[in-house]
């Protein structure tokens, strides 16, 4: 892992623990972005951490912003940082306007005569800017959409993150800025690129539910110990550290890919992903007890979002299917398709 | 618990995995080796011998003791693409894996050059002494012992489970060397390398449920081994076994048992057109735990390189790993349901019903679900 990752890890950790202390804890099920939190954030410049230096920001890449989000899901930031990162650093590069503040990306309904619905815009009342991915005969275009021209409908998901909808009249969308995407920069497609950050979001909450159980169960005693010391839960908890490390481990390696293998390793990171997901929000339960079933409780900021989260941009069965048919596309021999290797590897 | 973090496949690994394509097709077409799944178990040694002549084996360990100096993670990319192909890879793989290592760590100078050059060669076997019919997941309550005499120890009891014993020229067992102390159970054991030919020694066969003579019982009567023949401090046997219990959790061979069943259903359901859609989520799914998998194993496999130990993180690869490899046969009957004909009427099948045979081993052999999951749980700091 780099510098600049290590670097960015730290200083986005002591900004989400000191932020999200202060002022991000009434988030669950509220509409509006948390003011001093989202302050903090863009003036650290962590929504510029993937725009390029020429234009002023970090020139990060694919493994630092994973970094950044996997940080977003342990601190269950209640902000749409990953959403704007992801907008700012799309936009520049397809050379897109886009709003200052906070920003969101979707992929967006088919095009009709009647205009465009985009649903399930993380943030999508609160945002200036909405990159819209839309599939095309010709591929996938990026439009750059301004809320202020369309309806919006206001909707949630389990977690009470809002995921709204933009509806453009035919004249709004005529007036909309558009690109075709660009394969150098998104060799994976936009569905994928979400997907991977998804499961970036659910590999930190995983490992806050795990801390979070294994602290409870060293803590709380029952029939005289702590029940950290009987089997059944210290096998429980086992089985949950095995499910977040497969996360964490499959997202990671999905960062690393060239743009040849990128979609099969998103795919495997998101289909890994939201199967854990399930294993450890269920086990972090039954750890907590009653207690963790509470609103009071932090516990459900990481559990509803982990349920949430592991549906959303496709949920296991979905990549799953995609990441046989990927693979199957590579020939019949699964090892050579799973392993490639080019034949100059060594000589570069 | 340190955390797991993927690290990127260099140009060098990648040039050895071509290297190793190449030479695992020039066997296959000469019609050299027969390639099955759980292959890390299937001797050869005339294969073994050919991997050794390549510098496939110890690759780690130094020059002068035969080794090619190389790193964990090269040794992690011979291993996948041997069990990725099948390979008969069993005489050798013990010695490789963790016997090679223990002499290196623990062992005397003359057991390190008289031992460690052969077993690079592919010419020099080894067994697995731990278990014994009291004594599985408990292993502190081994009750073999050594006796001192004159130059050296006489051993006398009883070793069970041994894979491959029948085939091995050493073992390395663990021996209770002084009275059990209530107190430290742990205390008073020695690991030590048993000649398998000197006397004193009987192997009887113990035939698996598929009727394979797969492991061993093995009894030792006033056997002989040298002083020079000891592991570590007579008395730190506990701290050598931990260590080597560490080596033989981690690798390739945790999830790719069952690769070539993997492959095969894989290659089946691609040429299958009856298969109706849909059914590509449950292969789909299985693609998407190994490849989480390689990246947790790989990741250790650089740990090691740095000089860590990675005690809680290999019980975690074969944990998460054993589990995958015993879903793959259940995914196979979901999507091609199979009469249990035997003999089988086809390759699948074959696979299938031997994998199906093969599965609980999985998790019991090199420790038991249940076991590394208390590893975990120590690193987790539960205990």
């Amino acid at each position: 892992m780099s510098d600049i990752a290590d670097l960015l890890r730290e200083q986005a950790a002591r900004l989400f623990e000191r932020e999200i202390g202060r002022s991000g804890r009434s988030d669950v099920g509220e509409a509006e972005i948390p003011t001093a939190l989202w302050q903090a954030i863009d003036a650290a410049g962590l929504c510029d951490v993937m725009v390029p230096e020429h234009a002023d920001g970090a020139g990060a890449g694919l493994p630092e912003a994973l970094v950044l989000a996997r940080l977003t899901g342990a601190h269950a930031a209640p902000v749409p940082l990953v959403e704007t990162a992801l907008a700012r650093w799309i936009a520049q590069g397809h050379g897109l306007p886009i709003a200052s503040g906070a920003a969101s990306l979707a992929i967006a309904g088919p095009e009709s005569a009647g205009g465009l619905a985009i649903t399930g815009i993380p943030w999508g009342r609160a945002v200036g800017t909405v990159i819209g991915f839309v599939e095309g005969p010709e591929g996938w275009n990026i439009l750059a959409v301004d809320p202020a021209r369309a309806a919006i409908e206001r909707a949630g998901n389990l977690a009470g993150e809002p995921r709204d909808t933009l509806r453009l009249d035919a004249g709004a969308l005529a007036d909309t800025v558009r690109a075709p995407l660009d394969p150098a920069l998104l060799p994976a497609g936009p569905l994928a690129l979400l997907a991977l950050f998804r499961a970036a979001q659910m590999s930190g909450a995983m490992a806050t539910a795990l801390g979070m159980a294994t602290r409870y169960a060293s803590d709380r005693v029952q029939f005289g110990r702590p029940i950290g010391r009987f089997q059944a839960i210290q096998q429980m908890l086992a089985a949950m550290a095995g499910e977040a490390a497969a996360s964490a481990c499959a997202t990671d390696a999905a960062g690393l890919a060239g743009p040849d293998n990128a979609e099969i390793m998103m795919a495997a990171a998101k289909a890994r992903s939201s199967e854990a997901a399930g294993h450890v929000a269920a086990g972090a339960h039954q750890v907590l007890g009653a207690i963790g079933y509470t609103r009071e409780h932090d516990l459900h900021r990481y559990t509803r979002r982990l349920w949430a989260w592991r549906d959303e941009a496709g949920n296991e069965a979905y990549w799953q299917s995609r990441l046989f048919r990927l693979v199957a596309q590579r020939g019949p021999d699964l090892w050579t398709a799973l392993a490639p290797v080019s034949r100059d590897a060594g000589q570069e | 618990m340190v955390e797991l973090r993927a690290i990127p496949e260099t140009p060098e690994l990648a040039a050895l995995r071509c290297e190793l394509r190449d030479f695992l097709a020039t066997e296959i077409t000469a019609g050299r080796i027969a390639l099955r799944n759980n292959s890390w178990l299937r001797y050869d040694a005339a294969f073994s011998r050919r991997c050794g002549q390549r510098g496939y084996v110890g690759m780690r360990w130094p020059r002068r003791y035969g080794g090619q100096e190389r790193s964990e993670r090269e040794r992690f990319v011979v291993a996948e693409e041997m069990l990725a192909a099948g390979a008969p890879v069993g005489a050798h793989w013990i010695a490789d894996r963790q016997s090679g290592g223990q002499i290196l760590r623990f062992g005397t100078e003359r057991a390190r050059t008289e031992l460690l050059p052969r077993i690079a060669a592919g010419m020099c076997f080894f067994a697995i002494g731990m278990s014994e019919p009291d004594s599985g997941s408990d292993l502190a309550s081994v009750t073999t012992r050594a006796r001192k005499v004159e130059g050296g120890w006489r051993i006398t009891g009883r070793k069970v489970w041994t894979t491959n014993a029948h085939n091995a020229h050493y073992l390395i067992a663990l021996v209770r060397t002084s009275p059990p102390d209530p107190a430290n159970r742990r205390a008073g054991l020695t690991q030590m390398i048993v000649d398998l030919t000197a006397p004193g020694i009987e192997i009887s066969p113990i035939y698996n449920i598929s009727g394979e003579r797969e492991f061993n019982e093995i009894l030792f009567e006033d056997c002989p081994v040298g002083d020079d023949m000891v592991l570590g401090e007579v008395g730190s046997g506990w701290a050598c076994v931990v260590n080597e219990l560490a080596l033989e959790r981690s690798g390739p061979d945790r999830y790719m048992s069952a690769f070539p069943l993997l492959a095969e259903l894989f290659r089946a359901q691609i040429s299958d057109t009856a298969m109706p859609p849909g059914t590509g989520s449950e292969t789909g799914r299985l693609l998407a735990h190994l490849i989480a998998l390689r990246s947790m194993s790989h990741s250790v496999a650089a740990m090691l390189d740095e000089g860590h130990a990675p005690e809680t993180e290999a019980a975690l690869v074969k944990d998460v790993g054993n589990a995958f490899e015993q879903a793959i046969p259940e995914s196979g009957r979901r999507l091609f349901p199979l009469s249990p004909s035997l003999p089988p009427p086809e390759p699948l099948a074959e696979m299938l019903a031997q994998v199906t045979r093969d599965a609980p081993s999985f998790s019991l052999r090199g420790g038991t679900r249940e076991v590394l999951r208390g590893i975990i749980a120590r690193g987790l700091g539960l205990r």
